[in-house]
């Protein structure tokens, strides 16, 4: 019992004494120095780091807060060995092309033809969700305000189905007991118009309030109306009529 | 129907019966003749201020229930141009002379769900005005914030 007694003590003893040494250590060992931190091997192209990557290694301070570190002998990773190599070969061409102005020129064509076949391949890519241009047989206002049988028909199928979803919701306001119109206290009335999560939405009108807090800022002048605009936000009597919401 | 500012210009589109002030000055806002002689600023007539933006054209007038599918078949067979569609989902809580809570307490206590949702009203719409490349809705769906 008694050897027990002093082997818990031996231990409490020794995981107090490292404690204090770590702290102690903690205490002597210099905080890391502020700075930008450059790499030596790389130090061109490399972007430089807000601390020291490489803390083991020798830094030295080439211009105040500016360290560079000897990272000479840290072998590259197989990425940094590919980024390197590519680096290295795109900096030969740059040189090779600088040096003759016929090969610079073939070089931009190159860039410039791989370009255009990109966007070619990416307008291919995205034609059969875009919108086709307007009809413009001959400039006619009465030819642009023709429906395409092909809109006309996606029009008529959309309206049938925007009903058949009404009906849904006429059906499940009768089987739920929903009304379809709300009357309040006020007279305004809601109006039922769909289900969401087997909750009614009701939608009623945007007026009053909503219109005194928008005004007409601007309308073109000449018109037949008369109709002046001081370009002012705030609300004004005579912008009334060309508010754009009721 | 019989209004001087619209001189049988005016159609219904889905049968409705009821009349409502609200739609009227809407539809005046976008095709009132301009009979209406308004005096402004004060002292001086101006005879033609009461014109809509289009005060020539037809308007055609449907009640708001049901309103996406007929937007799209009216555009599709009568080739309508532009639309108002000044009301939307209501969110939160109203004052309507006494104060009505428009949420879903299943879903929050205190907040509405509604307010800037992408409801599938919106949706419809968005498909409809997609489709047709001449028709330009303007709606105030889900405009609560």
């Amino acid at each position: 019992m008694k050897t027990k007694t002093r082997t818990t003590k031996g231990i409490a003893i020794v995981i107090t004494a490292l404690a204090v040494a770590s702290v102690a250590h903690a205490q002597l060992k210099e905080p890391p120095v502020p700075g930008t931190y450059y790499s030596a091997k790389d130090f061109e192209w490399k972007p430089p780091l807000p601390f020291n990557p490489h803390p083991r290694l020798p830094v030295v301070e080439i211009e105040p807060g500016k360290l560079l570190v000897d990272d000479t002998g840290v072998p590259d990773t197989p990425e940094q060995a590919e980024a390197r190599k590519r680096h290295e070969e795109a900096a030969a061409l740059a040189n090779l092309i600088a040096a003759n102005p016929l090969l610079a020129e073939a070089e931009r064509a190159a860039r410039q033809a791989a370009q255009e076949a990109a966007w070619k391949a990416n307008k291919e890519r995205i034609t059969p969700w875009l919108v086709k241009p307007l009809p413009r047989a001959g400039d006619n206002p009465a030819t642009r305000q023709t429906i395409e049988p092909e809109t006309q028909s996606r029009l008529l199928s959309l309206a049938a189905y925007f009903n058949s979803e009404h009906q849904g919701v006429l059906e499940e306001a009768a089987k739920t007991g929903t009304p379809t119109e709300l009357v309040f206290l006020s007279g305004e009335r809601a109006v039922l118009s769909s289900f969401a999560e087997g909750q009614p939405l009701w939608s009623m009108s945007d007026s009053l309030t909503q219109a005194v807090s928008i005004a007409t800022a601007a309308v073109w002048p000449g018109g037949g109306a008369g109709l002046t605009s001081p370009a002012r936000t705030r609300p004004s009597a005579c912008g009334k009529p060309v508010a754009s919401r009721g | 129907m019989t209004h001087q500012e619209f001189q049988g210009r005016v159609s219904v589109g889905d049968g409705t019966t009821k009349h409502e002030s609200h739609a009227t000055a809407v539809a005046s806002v976008l095709n009132a003749a301009g009979l209406y002689t308004i005096i402004c600023p004060v002292g001086v007539t101006n005879p033609q201020a009461a014109k809509g933006m289009s005060y020539g054209g037809p308007v055609i007038s449907n009640n708001s229930s049901n309103d996406v599918s007929e937007m799209a078949s009216q555009v599709a067979t009568n080739n309508l141009r532009i639309s108002n569609h000044s009301y939307s989902a209501r969110c939160g809580w109203q004052w309507l002379k006494a104060w009505v809570w428009f949420g879903d307490t299943n879903v929050n206590q205190t907040v509405d769900w509604k307010f800037g949702a992408y409801t599938t009203e919106a949706y419809s719409i968005d498909a409809s005005a997609y489709a047709a490349r001449t028709y330009l809705p303007v709606d105030s769906w889900e405009q609560w914030r």
